[in-house]
């Protein structure tokens, strides 16, 4: 019943929209696309310094100290640890031996600056907060 | 107890295995009524079962015996009855489980009232018998509720994660899982009217309610899971394009397309191969929901949550996703010239357009999400919330005109001059408010054109009432009121319809002011009272700073004055946010007070105390973030009417409308010159 100039009408539209999502989506990956790091894999290459890295680490018990809007710690795993230097609002969890997740950039060998930041669950709950809830 | 459990699963397993069977011989056979009705009974015991495995599990939690790992694992005797029930679905094991119990429910209803001995239901049945069997094995083999603690049994259980003992987070798992359920059963109907050949609407018919009904319990648990974001997680985040928000918007969008594509199905036979296309996508992104939550994959977006990927469920859970995919991509292929749609796209301004880009928006943006969620991990990479917004600000923007265009719009063709005059007046309205916008939210760009746009569309969706409320008046020689009331009588998915786009617009308002314009204000003061903190109107006063203590926790109050500036310094009320001590773990949990305002909320943190003994402060403050819950009510108000029983007259005046081929066309276009 379709009729064939309509049917191609329709594709050529389809196929516009979709090359203009598909290039929106392009052009914000490249800028928005985090790689993500152990911690040992942070302090042992040198050529991350200076980039924008992920890396998550347990919070070295009473490593935390806060100055106006800005809590420098340590996290570390088994093959490390870095100092994070964090400004911006603390998430809700916090504290020594709970896990975090910072996003920010590698400034020097082991000292990353970061304003962007997510805990875990505490270790207790071992099922975590992700697993345990949606 | 254990034992009785695990056993009435596998009971289950047998008679699903026996309801398999009775199906498969009597939907083949022409006699089979005595098959069919074997296996409509099977659907209704293996809801027994089940029903008797999950009161075991739940008498396990009540009585908190933990010789149940799973038990052990989420529960502890020192929590309220009301979350010991909560952790039923704490876990994977929980949640499958209850996944099962919804859907055996769900299809031994379906059973119960197959009186009729109806073959699309019969056929129906017979697949999602499949599913059922599918989740019995998975709970036996890979994830089961039952299983033994590993090491003696413990005297007391772990226990739930605080921050989870909130009252919206213990409904929403189980009401996303009515959601998911719920696709299961347009999803069979799909299948059904596929292996049956009948490309009729009577499938459509029957999965029709199922589906406004899974969405309306997917729209709430969506909600009360952002609610328990900006509450409890976020202060003032709702939504952070978190993999396991994504995972629960991934089936809402489809189930969304569907609904719509419906419609087109029933009034003009139209987008067939859409529809069952659709109907086993939204099932396949339930499973693929319930996998991103459930299995570990990325349960946190971070390297160090691989090594806890449950092999055996990507397993089950990925097969089980190819298999549908693949049954129904055989199944369209084979069948795809019965689904040949009756009525086609011919013209750009027509409903066959924006339903169609309703359709592509739709699947898109879950295609990308989807994509977005689960393909950067396996790279050891992840998208940026950057990356999700900066896509949804100008798409929501287009969608949002799409819908609120769409039903000005006639079936096939639209006249283009009397459009514009219709939309003239939302038109002129939303310039005018544009002005006083500006003014107030003129500083981001996006966010002010959302505004605008959203103001446009509200304003055409109550023009749209009026409109049809006045051409029904005419007709029918009544007044305007009960040409409105009659339009919320007799065409209840319209008007429901309508009513859920109104939300929609409402939501997007407050989406763009309460995600755009958050201001974010820190502070340090001396611990002194008097000391003070300014923030837009108001003071913040220091009054006092005490320590409390409960066991085991140490409770810092900072107890505020809220003063307005603007008049006087009058007390509004005092605030007092918290940061609570855990002394075992050596961790601080922050509370934050709320000031809830209609067109704004703050919030209060106490983020503690610096080197100099300065109390650290947070103020944020959110706009109009009440326009996003208002919006979420009256589009989950719009799916309420439309899934009330609709008064029959019409619903025969209007399918034999339908049937009738030329007829609707003509009444369209009446209705075109008065209303549409």
């Amino acid at each position: 019943m379709a009729d064939s100039r309509s049917k191609k009408r329709l594709l050529a539209v389809t196929v516009v929209l979709l090359a203009i999502i598909g290039y929106m989506i392009f052009s914000s990956t490249a800028s928005s696309i985090a790689h993500h790091k152990s911690v040992g894999e942070v302090i042992s290459d040198p050529s991350l310094i200076g980039k924008p890295v992920k890396v998550g680490g347990m919070i070295a018990d009473d490593s935390v100290v806060r100055d106006g809007n800005t809590a420098t710690f340590k996290i570390f795993d088994k093959d490390g640890q870095l100092t994070v230097v964090y400004t911006g609002q603390i998430p809700k969890q916090f504290g020594g031996g709970i896990e975090a997740i910072v996003e920010g950039k590698l400034v020097s060998k082991d000292r990353v600056e970061s304003t962007r930041m997510m805990t875990k669950c505490p270790s207790k709950y071992k099922k975590g907060v992700r697993e345990g809830t949606k | 107890m254990r034992n009785v459990g695990s056993f009435a699963l596998i009971v289950t397993i047998v008679i699903s295995l026996y309801t398999a069977y009775s199906f498969y011989v009597g939907n083949k056979v022409r006699k089979g009524e005595k098959q069919q009705k074997a296996g409509n009974d099977g659907i209704i015991w293996q809801f027994a079962s089940v029903t008797i495995a999950s009161l075991v599990l739940f008498v396990a939690f009540i009585t908190d015996d933990f010789s149940f790992g799973y038990v052990a694992d989420h529960s502890t005797p020192q929590m309220s009855i009301f979350y010991k029930i909560a952790a039923f679905w704490a876990g994977h094991e929980g949640s499958l489980l209850l996944w099962l119990w919804m859907l055996t429910g769900f299809t031994a209803l379906l059973a119960f009232l197959n009186r009729k001995n109806d073959r699309l239901t019969n056929i129906a049945l017979y697949i999602s018998n499949y599913i059922q069997l599918f989740f019995l094995i998975t709970l036996l083999t890979a994830t089961n509720p039952f299983r033994a603690v590993e090491l003696g049994v413990p005297l007391t259980g772990v226990g739930l994660n605080p921050l989870l003992m909130h009252w919206a987070m213990v409904l929403h798992p189980p009401t996303l899982f009515m959601g998911y359920a719920g696709l299961t059963i347009p999803f069979a109907f799909a299948i059904a009217a596929l292996m049956d050949r009948n490309a009729s609407s009577d499938w459509v018919n029957r999965a029709h309610k199922w589906t406004l009904f899974a969405w309306f319990f997917l729209t709430i648990g969506i909600f009360l899971g952002a609610l328990w974001a900006y509450v409890v997680l976020g202060w003032g985040g709702y939504w952070a394009w978190d993999p396991v928000e994504n995972a629960s918007i991934l089936p809402w969008f489809v189930a969304t397309a569907l609904l719509h594509t419906f419609t087109m199905y029933r009034r003009r036979g139209g987008m067939k191969l859409w529809a069952v296309s659709l109907a086993s996508l939204s099932f396949v992104m339930c499973i693929l929901a319930t996998f991103i939550t459930r299995s570990g994959l990325l349960a946190d977006v971070s390297v160090h949550s691989f090594p806890e990927l449950k092999k055996d469920l990507t397993i089950l859970f990925g097969g089980l996703m190819l298999v549908v995919g693949g049954l129904t991509a055989y199944l369209i292929s084979i069948r795809s010239k019965e689904f040949e749609t009756q009525e086609f796209f011919s013209d750009f301004l027509s409903k066959h357009f924006t339903y169609y880009l309703n359709n592509i928006a739709l699947v898109a943006f879950t295609l990308i999400i989807a994509g977005a969620t689960v393909i950067p991990p396996l790279f050891k990479k992840s998208l940026g919330v950057e990356f999700y917004n900066r896509l949804a600000e100008p798409l929501g923007i287009l969608y949002l005109l799409l819908i609120t265009i769409c039903p000005y719009l006639g079936w096939k063709k639209t006249e283009g001059n009397n459009l514009l005059k219709q939309l003239a007046f939302p038109a002129g309205v939303a310039a005018i408010a544009a002005i006083p916008l500006y003014l107030e939210w003129g500083s981001n760009l996006i966010g002010f054109i959302t505004m605008v746009v959203a103001v446009f569309s509200m304003t055409a969706i109550l023009e749209l009432f009026y409109l049809r409320a006045r051409a029904r008046a005419k007709s029918r020689g009544v007044g305007f009121a009960s040409g409105l009331f009659s339009i919320f009588r007799f065409s209840r998915s319209q008007a429901g319809g309508y009513i859920s786009h109104l939300g929609m617009a409402i939501m997007i308002f407050g989406i763009a002011g309460s995600m755009l314009y958050v201001q974010d204000i820190p502070a340090s003061i001396r611990p002194q009272p008097g000391e003070a903190v300014w923030a837009s109107n108001y003071e913040f006063k220091l009054k006092e700073f005490r320590q409390t203590t409960r066991p085991g926790q140490q409770v810092n109050h900072v107890v505020f004055e809220m003063r307005d500036r603007n008049d006087g310094y009058k007390l509004i009320r005092e605030i007092a946010p918290k940061m609570v001590y855990h002394e075992v773990q050596r961790r601080q949990v922050l509370e934050a007070a709320i000031h809830y305002e209609p067109l704004r909320d703050i919030f209060v943190v106490f983020n503690g105390v610096d080197k100099q003994d300065n109390l650290l402060l947070n103020i944020k403050i959110n706009p109009l973030i009440s326009f996003v819950w208002i919006g979420s009510f009256i589009l989950i108000f719009g799916s309420i009417i439309v899934m009330w029983p609709k008064a029959v007259a019409v619903t025969q005046e209007e399918t034999a409308g339908a049937e009738s081929g030329k007829k609707p066309a003509r009444r369209r276009k009446g209705a075109l010159a008065g209303a549409e």
